[in-house]
């Protein structure tokens, strides 16, 4: 080749040479950083995406728990029916009902450019404890779990694309519980004591003051116990946020009980009385007749007379079987007797036709026959007291006081007497209205449980009224003085009981009420016609014309009893006290429940006799009395409110029943000594039932004292409660010295805890609260107090919403700077369930605003000195007790507080309304993944 | 013999040749640079906007985010004074930020564009929902 040529050629290659080698490398480069624009480019992509899905399962879990939380709503009525299917189901939530829980997403997959897809899957859905509302029961203790109560996760999976290309799938799973906050049950009652064992001193003669003479110390044979001076602090329960008055209390006579004056008769009234033969058992004396009061220390307020009865105190009226009148109205206010207002009548409801329905006015009127007289000052006055040889003799060996003057001088009212040491009565709050019509169905009568076994012959209905159609305009409204309406009265003139023979009943005889001298007197129960009374007897033309009566056979169109000999025999041994009784603990609701329309056409309230059941087995008991009456009856009658159906109840669908509770309430257990808990796995197993299960959040004392209180803006103490937490301990159930936990920190010293939100604190051991306990945002209690300022309707309650302290294993203390607790405190421990103050108790008030329920009082440590000589002038005996004890009153002027358990009526877990109100939805967010 | 070197045809050839290359490589770089360039204010602007949404969702929690709410439903530049820990955010050059955080019921809605420009102006966006107990 021409070298001319060869050195063209290659400077042409040289520089195809150079521009490839460049090119390749600019090439290489480029397509680098084109990789890395992509890559990049993707980044944003996919970041943008992320918040995308991030954003739909936000809003969309957001939303769910949002609309699981209402009261109403179409989407959780439809989630709620697919989960209680206990099966996997999905939710597209482009489908209608549920297409709002992502309107921000698609704002935003919009100005971002991307499409999306979003599901809600649904697993592992399962009700706490077996299964829901079976009709089937091993023990005589079981709770029914509300059948809305369960738990389960549900995932959000999101599929995003843009272009509809590079589809991306995300998902999030959360744990989710459905829960009540309400305990169960126990919650019914503003006070609840579970133990009335023998061991605990709660069995037959527990209200019975043993007739003893002192000075003999033969204490099983009688004698009487100083309360007067004792330093026991008095105990109050206000069975209504309505009966908690504190404003504008004037002095009103005693036995009024003016709901304007309420506070101040419960406070007076109220107190509980300790000692019995052994001395172990304890009966709550809410009826102390305003003889004393405790400023000092020791009773010395003069006891007030009854207007116009000469010299009888109201102690005497009712110590000298004058009878003691409280009226129970179902239908309104009356005017003798304001026991409580009556709920006022939401201004629309329907009333009825009045044809149809049945409205019951009770009255009661309480006796107590085993009541003795007894005056310090004057031991001579019960001579004429008492016409029995026998207890002339017992007044006559009991130390009479020399020198009455000694009396005033150590504090004590030179009229004190021990007319006030009376066996337990109980002061029945609250009203029961029972119609047909659900609206007007309302519940308010005291959940008080009666404490030990009650005497039924101390309390005996003395009547029940129809409503008149008089009453359709409600008592409030027309009552007065010069017109007050007479309905027919069905008389229950009942009553068996042997009065000297140690209260034993009667075989043969029955007694009633003399209308004229108010005495009771033998009666001939086959002839007594007034037992076939009916409104053909009417006295005013008020009432309806209907007839109605007892008993089918006495003619009516209505009535409550078939008239067979059976139930007329129940109804004469048992019925003229329990229904009473049963109203009062409201198995009053079983039996209207267990009735019902029958074969004979009875009314639908007819009390079916043959229905009942005996709550120890699924068959009926041979004799009917043994439903409320389980003991013999030759053995000092007992009626010992252990057995008990607790019905659910909707007052806006008359139809609703759901069984609340079935069995024997002393057998009742929240938890089950099965229950295991392991804090690594958060696993948790049980036998039984074990309220720990439904908990929505987990932790330690430790971690409840750093994370759960906090320091809020205003330097309060702030616990954010929502649903349930379980905090655990590692010390075991029998441990000597278990951990406390202690309702507040270091950084909560001496400062108010306000919870914010609702729900329960469980914790294994023993509970301090050292510091008030109130609730943010809850309604102000008001002249009204249970029934929402503003508002016409009566079951629009002030909102105070529920917060309960649990003790699983352990007692529950009270610091001596507490002066109100708003909570519910439940310590049912067998061994420790108590209440008792940390060191001391407070000199002045102090307020459970909520309810209480424990497994019993700490009796171990109050002792009974017998013939106790009180500055050498007279001997009685006195009661003492350890400054922890939940009854010690500190000495000194200013010690005279008391201790008030004021119900929330917001606890009720039988009203269904109610209930509903109390649901939350709690979930717990899972490990977020990314596909 | 004597070289009378590269005839005019040749260096034309040549210098054509070159010319051509080097435009190529020009171009193939300047590509490079720009994607190189882009993708380095992509990632900024990206990362830019992760921190606000970061910061926007702290501010929603300690309920400080009134200060940042828009007024109306249009994009507008973000104050990005009112964050929390703003002075942490690195802002690039050239880069500006529009947003709109509106109040929903049951959250906050953040819509986010951000700008930057270089021979061209370009975007990128992103959208988030924050949920808020207070509301």
């Amino acid at each position: 080749m021409h070298n001319k040529q060869k050195g063209f050629m290659s400077f042409i290659i040289l520089i195809l040479g150079v521009i490839l080698i460049v090119g390749i490398a600019l090439f290489s480069l480029n397509m680098q950083s084109r990789e890395t624009f992509f890559l990049v480019h993707y980044y944003y992509l996919d970041s943008a995406r992320e918040q995308l899905a991030k954003s739909i399962q936000k809003e969309a879990h957001d939303w769910i728990n949002h609309e699981m939380r209402l009261g109403t709503s179409m989407a959780k009525t439809k989630i709620l029916e697919n989960i209680h299917k206990f099966e996997d189901f999905t939710i597209d939530l482009e489908q209608p009902v549920f297409d709002k829980s992502l309107e921000n997403s698609k704002k935003i997959a919009e100005f971002v450019g991307f499409e999306f897809n979003a599901k809600v899957h649904f697993k592992y859905l399962e009700p706490f404890f077996g299964t829901p509302e079976s009709n089937k029961y091993d023990s005589d203790a079981l709770i029914f779990p509300h059948p809305k109560e369960c738990r389960g996760i549900f995932t959000i999976e999101v599929e995003i694309s843009k272009d509809g290309v590079s589809a991306k799938a995300y998902d999030a799973w959360y744990n989710f519980r459905f829960v009540n906050v309400l305990p169960p049950v126990v919650s019914r009652f503003s006070f609840f004591m579970k133990n009335q064992t023998e061991e605990n001193g709660f069995v037959g003669k527990i209200n019975r003051l043993p007739l003893s003479n002192n000075r003999s110390k033969k204490h099983n044979k009688g004698g009487i116990i100083e309360t007067e001076r004792s330093t026991m602090r008095p105990l109050i329960i206000i069975n209504s946020l309505k009966d908690f008055q504190i404003n504008g209390q004037t002095e009103k006579t005693v036995r009024t009980f003016d709901p304007n004056d309420t506070l101040n008769n419960i406070d007076y009234k109220g107190w509980v009385f300790l000692g019995t033969d052994e001395p172990k058992g304890i009966v709550l004396n809410l009826a102390s007749y305003y003889a004393y009061n405790f400023e000092t220390g020791f009773r010395s307020s003069r006891v007030r007379n009854i207007d116009g009865s000469g010299k009888f105190y109201y102690g005497d009226y009712f110590h000298r079987q004058k009878g003691q009148k409280f009226k129970f109205s179902t239908s309104g206010e009356l005017l003798e007797a304001n026991i409580a207002e009556m709920p006022k009548p939401y201004d629309e409801y329907e009333w009825g036709d009045g044809e149809t329905d049945l409205n019951f006015l009770m009255t009661s009127e309480f006796r107590n026959y085993q009541s003795f007289y007894k005056s310090i000052t004057y031991p001579s006055t019960t001579d004429s007291i008492h016409k029995s040889i026998k207890r002339k003799r017992l007044f006559y060996n009991y130390y009479g006081i020399k020198d009455p003057s000694k009396l005033t001088e150590m504090g004590f009212s030179n009229e004190a007497d021990y007319r006030s040491q009376h066996p337990a009565l109980i002061k029945p709050f609250g009203s029961y209205f029972y119609t047909k019509t659900p609206s007007r169905f309302f519940d308010n009568r005291s959940p008080t449980l009666i404490l030990g076994p009650v005497r039924y012959s101390f309390m005996t209905v003395n009547n029940l009224r129809q409503e008149s159609t008089l009453h359709k305009t409600f008592p409030y409204e027309h009552l007065k003085s010069d017109n007050p309406p007479a309905p027919s009265v069905l008389p229950l003139p009942y009553i068996n009981i042997d009065l000297e023979n140690d209260g034993q009943t009667w075989d043969q005889f029955n007694f009633t009420i003399d209308p004229d001298t108010k005495d009771w007197i033998k009666t001939d129960v086959i002839s007594d016609t007034r037992l076939h009374a009916k409104d053909g007897h009417k006295t005013s033309s008020y009432f309806k014309s209907e007839n109605w009566g007892l008993f089918s056979d006495t003619g009516p169109d209505n009535y409550l009893l078939a008239s067979d000999a059976e139930d007329t025999l129940f109804y004469w041994e048992q019925m003229g006290s329990a229904v009473w009784l049963d109203n009062y603990l409201h198995a009053y609701n079983a039996m209207i429940s267990n009735g019902g329309s029958s074969d004979g056409g009875n009314a639908a309230n007819v009390l079916k006799l043959d229905q009942i059941k005996s709550l120890d087995s699924t068959d009926k008991v041979e004799d009917n009395h043994q439903f409320f009456f389980p003991d013999n009856l030759s053995n000092g009658q007992i009626f010992n409110a252990n057995r008990l159906i607790l019905s659910e109840f909707s007052k806006d669908d008359a139809i609703h029943n759901r069984v609340l509770f079935k069995g024997k309430l002393g057998n009742l257990k929240l938890f089950s000594d099965s229950f295991t808990f392991d804090p690594d796995s958060g696993q948790m197993n049980s036998e039984v039932f074990d309220l720990r299960f439904k908990a929505t959040h987990v932790t330690d004392v430790e971690g409840f004292t750093q994370t759960m209180l906090k320091t809020g803006m205003d330097e309060t103490c702030i616990l954010e409660l929502d649903g349930i937490v379980y905090i655990h301990s590692t010390d075991d159930k029998d441990s000597d010295d278990p951990e406390e936990l202690q309702l507040s920190s270091d950084d909560c010293e001496n400062k108010k805890l306000i919870v914010e939100g609702r729900g329960m604190v469980i914790y294994d051991h023993d509970i301090l609260i050292p510091n008030d306990i109130l609730i943010r945002n809850a309604d102000a209690l008001n002249p009204q107090r249970n029934q929402k300022l503003d508002s016409d309707n009566p079951f629009n309650l002030i909102d105070i919403p529920p917060v309960s302290i649990v003790s699983v294993n352990g007692e529950i203390k009270i610091g001596s700077s507490v002066s109100e607790i708003y909570a519910y405190l439940i310590a049912l421990s067998e061994e420790n369930g108590t209440i008792g103050w940390i060191t001391k108790p407070p000199d002045h008030d102090v307020s459970i605003i909520g309810g209480a329920a424990i497994n019993h009082f700490n009796l171990d440590d109050i002792d009974l000195e017998e013939d106790s000589w009180i500055n050498g002038t007279f001997g009685a005996d006195k009661i003492t007790t350890s400054k922890r004890n939940i009854f010690y009153r500190n000495s000194g002027l200013n010690s005279d507080g008391r201790l008030r358990i004021v119900f929330n009526n917001n606890f009720l877990p039988n009203v269904k309304e109610n209930v509903n109100l109390q649901f939350t939805f709690v979930t717990s967010k899972g490990v977020h993944l990314v596909q | 013999m004597f070289n009378k070197g590269l005839s005019f045809v040749e260096i034309l050839i040549g210098a054509f040749i070159f010319l051509v290359g080097t435009i190529g490589l020009t171009q193939l770089f300047s590509g490079t640079a720009h994607k190189l360039n882009f993708s380095t204010y992509e990632i900024n602007c990206a990362n830019l906007a992760m921190q606000v949404i970061d910061y926007t969702e702290k501010a929603v929690n300690r309920n400080e985010v009134d200060l940042i709410l828009s007024d109306n439903t249009s994009l507008t530049n973000f104050p990005l004074e009112s964050l929390p820990a703003s002075d942490l955010l690195s802002m690039p050059p050239k880069v500006s930020l529009k947003y709109n955080l509106s109040k929903q019921q049951l959250g906050y809605l953040l819509l986010l564009e951000v700008h930057w420009v270089d021979k061209n102006e370009h975007k990128i966006k992103y959208g988030r929902f924050f949920e808020s107990e207070n509301l």
